[in-house]
């Protein structure tokens, strides 16, 4: 869902694509089947190139059948992943986890800098309604949702009920979150204006927020129980409370420094990035301070106090073009598809769940809040995806817990890949039906 | 020191890097290709201070093995010009030949003179002689085109010296695949020299004809850079799968690019900016690398092969004599005016440290830094005074000037969005 799919591409530029991809995969063949063990780092430049290339050019051929662009960034990790054509071997997929650092700092700035002071004053009231009951209801009854399936979920199948509940609200956590990268995609696609882009924008930023915060409460509540401690101590509350404290004010900073940075060099911003995002983000963990949230704070803090967030957006995007392609393939290919394979039912009901939860509360909350007739029956259209900022939400929990960490990741990538498939084209479809997209795609 | 805080160091350099792409930067500041940074590299590496250690030097091979392709991989986008310039093919056969004669006296001289110093086996002594040619046969075009922004020259002895530097880098880059190609990889064992040696160049120019194919559609700026980089990646990456040469496969990548696409001028303007920006943590790293004490035969092989190719220069300058009117005019110096090796032989020699896990690589790459330390002391002070005989020195510095705008228009800007497309 790229702005350049607002050009149309000719059948030639289609067959060259298509071209194109066959040659890359049949040398990535020839050279993995000649030489199937390199070993060592060189394996990663390897899987990196095949991702990029093959990555691309899959997004592009889908979008000629309506997906976005992350299909197939996903299904070129798939494909080219150990388990169908085994280009890329397990440790290599383990060698990109970098990429991931660096994408979620990407992720986390470029969403703070979306959101606007001035959009959230307009339509503050519905946001902050749809944020208590998306939030609140969606949480608890996705949670529970999560621990009525349990027994079907082969990781969480033999746990303990105190560690299931744990798990349970991490996955009732995760499954509030949305995507501010499908959102915009779709936003830049159609050119739309109207109440619901800015409620669909203002919405799912300030949600980031809410969700980046849960999700570092959820860590410590299920790293209490998960240790035996049995529950949340005071002591627990207060490191929670330095760490988000910490974050804000160190994010708040950095913001400060990177608007005087683009107001007075303003050049070399994608080395800027690159070292925040690897530098940066590995300091933070150092002196314990969530970096989401920190780049989040930074973000907003760019745009609403200085005059430079267009720049950095500007910047974020072409920093981010490359690195998102590695990382959701690099997602694709971590994709465990034997275990998938036992899965799909279950992230198929899950995902049910969700949009029903979804609609229902969206349905409410605009109710409440008193909502024009736009939003109340379209509201729910842009909170069915799921995509960067929820599969590095994954990665933080599987970091934090190994023990389940890699199972419940190949389930979240599992119902990701189902929610990015469907959501993009629901947003799309609600931005037609309502007269607010504008361009013709 | 650990990987983060160097990953940081090296990214302050690049970005002093491409702070220092502007001519006038060029012009004003350092040495034509960085080799301070080398010695910079050298200080803080593993024989002098130990700040950056073997282990960090491991985890970061990757980076030099990019660092070194894609300098290659510009080196071989811009081999048939010279500014907006095109090489003539008279002096680039010339510059090809010249720079053969001399890595080929270079090789003689390690190869039959080595055995009464060292009881290095067979292949040792073929991949020192060998390596020693490659990094001691080219000639760097920055060296000629940092003159003559400097001093401003210009004239037919400054073109012909441009042209020659130009051609002279794929020699180095035949040299390494063949090096490569003798010692080949598990996978092609079976396969023959010529046939490992027709692959290296083989899947750069594969990769570069699908990159051209994709390139040529008139997509963005982003899907550009998408395009270049996945397919310079994926050439590294399979040429070292195969144990061949990455640094030769990704030249002709860039060759076949320079060569075939009708927007070589865009992407030569798009992608200039990066050369320094690699060039200067590669020259860290290259200078880390550097290990006097676990390099044998250094205080030999040093003098020989400078010695040897500095009296191969003065064979070449006779060759320009004869065949080049201006270059008579310019007295015998001009025969040192092209003993800077510059960056493409930095990744040559960097190439051949990582790809060859053995003592005798760290002595190649210690003659490659030597070369190009005192390449780049005399290469540039000859080449003015050439140049200042030939009357092609038209003044004693250069005052500074604003950098000139590019003379061909950029590659489409993206449409204007928000934070990007593909999270």
């Amino acid at each position: 869902m790229s702005g350049a799919a607002l050009h149309r591409a000719s059948l030639g530029t289609r067959l060259a694509q298509a071209l194109a991809l066959g040659v890359v995969v049949v040398v990535a063949l020839v050279a993995t089947r000649v030489a199937p063990d390199i070993g060592g780092s060189l394996g990663t430049l390897f899987a990196i190139g095949f991702l990029l290339l093959a990555g691309t050019l899959l997004s592009e051929l889908l979008e000629t059948i309506g997906l976005p662009h992350l299909s197939g960034y996903l299904i070129a990790g798939i494909v080219g992943g150990p388990h169908v054509l085994a280009l890329i071997d397990h440790e290599t997929v383990e060698n990109l986890s970098p990429v991931n650092t660096l994408a979620l700092a990407l992720i986390a700035l470029g969403g703070g800098a979306e959101l606007r002071v001035s959009t959230l004053r307009e339509v503050g009231r519905s946001v902050a309604c749809g944020l208590m009951l998306q939030s609140g209801i969606g949480l608890i009854t996705l949670s529970a949702t999560f621990l009525l399936l349990s027994r079907y979920v082969p990781f969480a199948r033999d746990l303990a009920l105190p560690a299931l509940i744990s798990v349970a609200l991490l996955w009732g956590t995760l499954a509030v979150s949305r995507s501010p990268s499908a959102c915009l995609g779709v936003l830049a696609q159609t050119r739309a204006k109207g109440p619901l882009s800015a409620y669909s924008l203002a919405f799912i930023m300030a949600s980031d927020v809410v969700v980046v915060v849960l999700m570092a409460c959820a860590i410590v509540a299920v790293r209490a129980v998960m240790s035996g401690g049995g529950g949340v101590s005071v002591q627990d509350l207060r490191v929670l409370g330095h760490e988000i404290i910490g974050s804000i004010a160190v994010g708040t900073s950095l913001g400060l420094v990177l608007a005087a940075y683009l107001r007075l060099v303003g050049k070399n911003l994608l080395l800027v990035l690159l070292a925040l995002g690897f530098g940066l983000t590995e300091f933070m963990r150092y002196i314990h301070i969530d970096p989401l949230l920190s780049f989040l704070s930074a973000g907003f803090v760019v745009q609403n106090l200085s005059l430079q967030g267009d720049k950095l957006l500007h910047a974020i995007e072409q920093a981010s073009g490359l690195v998102f392609i590695v990382f959701f393939a690099t997602a694709g290919a971590h994709l465990d598809l034997p275990l998938l394979e036992q899965l799909w039912p279950i992230a198929l009901a899950l995902c049910c769940a969700r949009a029903l939860v979804t609609v229902l509360t969206a349905s409410w909350s605009s109710r409440l809040a008193n909502d024009p007739p736009v939003i109340r029956r379209w509201g729910w259209s842009s909170l069915i995806s799921q995509a960067g900022l929820t599969l590095g939400l994954s990665v933080v929990i599987v970091r934090a817990f190994p023990e389940f960490g890699e199972g419940f990741r190949s389930l979240v990538i599992a119902t990701v890949a189902l929610n990015e498939m469907v959501g993009p084209v629901l947003f799309k479809l609600a931005l037609d039906r309502s007269g607010e997209a504008k361009a013709a795609t | 020191m650990n990987a983060i805080l160097l990953l940081l160091g090296l990214l302050v350099l690049s970005y002093v890097g491409s702070m220092l792409r502007g001519e006038r930067a060029i012009a004003g500041l350092g040495l034509p290709s960085g080799a301070e940074y080398l010695c910079l590299g050298f200080v803080l590496g593993g024989h002098a201070l130990g700040i950056i250690n073997q282990s960090l030097l491991d985890s970061f091979e990757p980076l030099l093995v990019v660092g070194a392709s894609w300098i290659a991989f510009l080196a071989g986008l811009g081999y048939t010009q010279v500014g907006e310039r095109r090489v003539a093919a008279g002096r680039a056969l010339l510059g090809i030949s010249s720079a053969t004669l001399v890595g080929g006296a270079v090789f003689s001289a390690v190869f039959y003179a080595l055995p009464p110093f060292a009881p290095e086996s067979s292949q040792d002594r073929l991949l020192l002689a060998l390596g020693v040619a490659i990094v001691s046969c080219g000639s760097t075009r920055q060296a000629v085109r940092w003159v003559v922004q400097r001093y401003a020259t210009s004239g037919p002895l400054a073109d012909t010296l441009a042209d020659y530097a130009r051609a002279s880098a794929i020699v180095p880059v035949v040299g390494l695949a063949l090096l490569l190609s003798l010692f080949p990889g598990p996978g092609l064992s079976h396969v023959t020299f010529g046939a490992r040696v027709g692959l290296t160049f083989g899947i750069g120019a594969l990769l570069g004809l699908v990159a051209l194919l994709l390139v040529s559609r008139g997509l963005s700026r982003d899907e550009v850079w998408g395009i270049l980089v996945g397919t310079s990646l994926l050439s590294i990456g399979v040429a070292a799968r195969l144990g061949l040469s990455a640094v030769a496969a990704a030249f002709s990548m860039g060759l076949t690019l320079g060569t075939l696409s009708p927007r070589r001028a865009e992407l030569s303007a798009m992608l200039r900016p990066t050369e320094r920006g690699v060039l200067l943590p590669l020259a860290v790293l290259a200078g880390a690398l550097v290990n006097l004490r676990d390099a044998p035969l250094v205080a030999w092989l040093v003098p020989c092969a400078l010695l040897t190719r500095y009296a191969a220069e003065l064979v070449r300058s006779l060759l320009l004599y004869a065949v080049s009117r201006p270059a008579r005019s310019a007295g015998p110096l001009v025969a040192f005016g092209l003993v800077s090796t510059g960056d493409v032989t930095l990744a040559c020699a960097v190439s051949i440290a990582v790809a060859f896990e053995r003592p005798a690589a760290l002595s190649v790459l210690a003659v490659a830094a030597a070369g190009l330390l005192l390449g780049e002391l005399i290469g540039p002070i000859a080449l003015r005074r050439s140049l200042g005989r030939a009357g092609e020195l038209h003044r004693d510095s250069m005052p500074p000037r604003p950098e000139p705008p590019l003379s061909v228009p950029p590659l489409s800007e993206p449409p204007a969005e928000s934070v990007g497309s593909a999270k």
